[in-house]
């Protein structure tokens, strides 16, 4: 796989966790302690806490952006998620840890094998996505039930400034993307990066089946209103330089209950996705910069001086 | 706008790149998130030089490689390439790479919201850390970034509460990890380079030396014998205090001394192999290399009193007092006691046959151990990471667009 997607696991949280669950499988009466806080992409926090004494106890705290409220229902919705793993292994607490906006404690003395612990594992380490994306994944979900009416653009915001406009209609969801870099460079690539994208999707044969989406340098239609009516919509400094980037999402795309969720993921990640390109495209040009400038260095090296003229010793007469 | 000030508000990021592995992890927390050997795996089919740097048109297999672990689990279709070695980048194309996997992949943070702590070796060219700088600041966007010695935050994680001025930055760093074993002055935070002292074994050596004890007595070793012997390095062998005594005592009680290490090879089969002399000859070797090499005679706490007479003469006392050890190789058991005490009775020794012996005081040597040694350097990071000075002397993004990459030859160190 040459793309790199962004994977829903967060691998810190997961080994974390697993750590416990293998000290806990084992019968351990103590546990290691640990107090570990990590930034992700888009100003999300965790914080997985244990403690010596109780080794079955892990507490895992999330936090999203500041100024962005958690989804509602959260709460209800990871209590049930995980439930279906495991009877009451995890219990949501409120009010949560100070500083974060979810806090979860799990119980791992209710893991019983050691595959349904690597399960747990991985699937306490997509917290993020089952929270961040609760309200792109009702709009999908009520696409695939065939309840989808159209309705204005919604703005979902994911990062402070940040934000992605989906408009529902009767037989698709709309999802466009303001595209904002903060440095020239990085949005002139990523109109190209776009651009590319864009048609890629509409000659390859093999793409046909997917998502159909398209690159506009002004704000689509279907979204003009909503941004406009949007208190929160992005303004002044965070309009996008980089265009907007459009996808239309079908019920066949969201068919299932693992598509809707790997949809929703992966439209949550859009804008890491590009980030990441951006980054590798930057690195590629440089490459062939250095080594451009190896080439030179080796021309120079090669070139030698022509040699001085020298007097012939011997005098012609002219005449 | 991602103002300055709030990439300080969050944890940075700390990378340290060694020859055989790099921590990295964000700063704030006790042990770096990730350790993962210093690889990378480029699609074999695609060589480097062939298709990506020289072709005009990009594709995108360029994207198509693996670091660390996950390299080395596919050798099959990746071949492995090695961006640093002896402690210096020698491909950045390679660096590059390996630097944006630990950022996406692994740590997952936008660059942009967070500085950065690099290490480098002591002796770092500065036109190292300027490509270091274009790399990070151009491919990057990072918000800051700065590059600090490795020795000297070994020095800083030995005693990370008195971080008051740069009195803490004095000391002797005996670094020994995995690929070189080093012994660094360092006065003020300033490495001394023409002390600084390197020993032609490390970790890496230790190992072969145990295989080839186990080899020669004949125990029934499985296929995976380098592993083994790394089990017995990292978790049975001490450092003795008297080698002769010490073999004598496994000599009358083997049922008290001798140990034995059973375990399971990959496919599955159970092994079980004794252990004895080699539990306290391995780490010896620091103290009497002559029973590994015939190319090195001079044992360790003589190296490093040889890296402190040499260092300028008002110094020596402070460097004498504080010998910090940094490393996994100095992890045996008594390891800095026996340095320690070895350079003790050799200074003392030295001060005996001085002349006027009563005006001068005792030199008073000191050697540092410390729960953090394995990861010390990355853990001084961490530490330095999250005070206050370092938000002050990190390059900025706009310093860099200002003067351009010369400004990261210089990192200010710590002033309160």
């Amino acid at each position: 796989m040459s793309h790199l997607q962004v994977s829903q696991e967060n691998a810190v949280v997961r080994d974390t966790v697993a750590r416990r669950v293998k000290a806990v499988l084992g019968k351990a009466t103590k546990g290691e302690v640990f107090d570990v806080k990590i930034p992700e992409f888009d100003e999300v926090y965790y914080n997985i806490k244990a403690e010596k004494n109780v080794p079955h106890k892990v507490t895992l705290s999330l936090a999203l952006p500041k100024g962005i409220p958690l989804p509602t229902g959260a709460a209800q919705v990871v209590k049930q998620s995980y439930d279906a793993l495991a009877a009451d292994c995890v219990g949501v607490r409120s009010p949560s840890e100070r500083g974060y906006d979810l806090t979860v404690e799990c119980d791992l003395s209710k893991i019983q094998s050691e595959e349904q612990g690597a399960l747990f594992c991985s699937k306490i380490s997509m917290l993020r996505s089952l929270v961040q994306c609760i309200p792109l994944r009702k709009i999908l979900t009520d696409l695939n039930q065939g309840k989808s009416t159209e309705k204005q653009a919604t703005c979902i915001r994911y990062k402070r400034k940040r934000a992605m406009y989906v408009k529902p209609l009767v037989d698709s969801v709309v999802v466009v993307f303001p595209v904002h870099f903060e440095d020239e460079n990085d949005a002139t690539l990523a109109v190209n990066f776009l651009q590319h994208f864009a048609e890629t999707k509409r000659t390859q044969q093999n793409l046909a089946n997917s998502p159909s989406c398209a690159y506009h340098l002004n704000p689509p239609l279907e979204v003009q209103e909503g941004m406009r009516s949007d208190s929160t919509a992005l303004s002044g400094d965070d309009k996008a330089n980089g265009g907007y980037m459009s996808f239309s999402l079908f019920s066949r795309h969201v068919n299932t209950a693992d598509k809707v969720d790997s949809v929703a993921w992966k439209m949550c990640t859009f804008y890491s996705f590009i980030s990441y390109h951006i980054k590798a495209s930057k690195g590629h040009i440089q490459s062939r910069m250095r080594t451009k400038a190896d080439d030179w260095l080796d021309v120079l090296a090669k070139a030698k001086a022509a040699p001085p003229k020298k007097q012939p010793k011997t005098i012609r007469l002219q005449g | 706008m991602t103002t300055s000030n709030e990439a300080a508000n969050r944890p940075a990021v700390v990378i340290d790149a060694g020859t055989s592995s790099t921590k990295f992890g964000f700063s704030g927390n006790v042990e770096p998130n990730y350790i993962m050997p210093t690889v990378v795996g480029l699609d074999t089919h695609n060589l480097a030089k062939t298709t990506s740097a020289r072709s005009s048109t990009p594709s995108l297999k360029d994207l198509d490689y693996l670091i660390g672990d996950e390299a080395l689990a596919n050798t099959k279709k990746y071949s492995i390439h090695h961006p640093i070695t002896d402690g210096q980048v020698n491909n950045w194309d390679l660096m590059d790479k390996y630097w944006q996997h630990c950022v996406f992949k692994y740590l997952r943070c936008d660059p942009e919201d967070h500085y950065f702590l690099l290490t480098e070796p002591p002796l770092n060219s500065p036109e190292n850390r300027e490509y270091t700088a274009e790399i990070m600041f151009e491919t990057f966007n990072v918000a800051g970034l700065y590059i600090a010695v490795n020795s000297v935050l070994a020095l800083a994680a030995a005693n990370p509460m008195t971080g008051q001025g740069t009195d803490f930055l004095t000391g002797t760093v005996v670094d020994s990890g995995e690929g070189s074993t080093h012994v660094i002055p360092v006065v003020d935070g300033y490495v001394i380079g023409s002390s600084v002292k390197t020993l032609p074994f490390a970790g890496k050596d230790v190992s072969q030396f145990i295989l080839n004890l186990l080899k020669e007595r004949g125990e029934p070793l499985p296929y995976e014998a380098h592993e083994v012997a790394r089990v017995v390095k990292e978790k049975h062998c001490y450092t003795c205090s008297d080698i002769a005594k010490e073999f004598n005592k496994h000599h009358l009680q083997p049922e008290k001394y001798c140990q034995h290490l059973n375990g399971k090879t990959s496919r599955g089969k159970d092994f079980s192999i004794d252990l004895g002399y080699e539990r306290f000859l391995a780490p010896e070797m620091f103290f009497n290399p002559d029973i590994y090499t015939s190319d090195w005679s001079t044992p360790l706490p003589e190296v490093i009193d040889d890296a402190i007479t040499t260092s300028p003469i008002d110094t020596r006392r402070a460097l004498y007092k504080n010998i910090v050890l940094s490393g996994g190789t100095t992890l045996f058991k008594d390891f800095g006691r026996r340095i320690g005490r070895d350079l003790k009775n050799r200074v003392k020794e030295r001060m005996s046959k001085q002349v006027r012996q009563t005006e001068s005081q005792e030199i008073e040597v000191n050697v540092e151990s410390h729960h953090m040694q394995r990861f010390a350097v990355w853990f001084g990071g961490s530490v330095l990471a999250s005070t206050n000075n370092f938000v002050k002397s990190v390059h900025t993004k706009a310093d860099y667009e200002e003067y351009g990459p010369s400004i990261c030859r210089m990192n200010a160190l710590f002033r309160n």
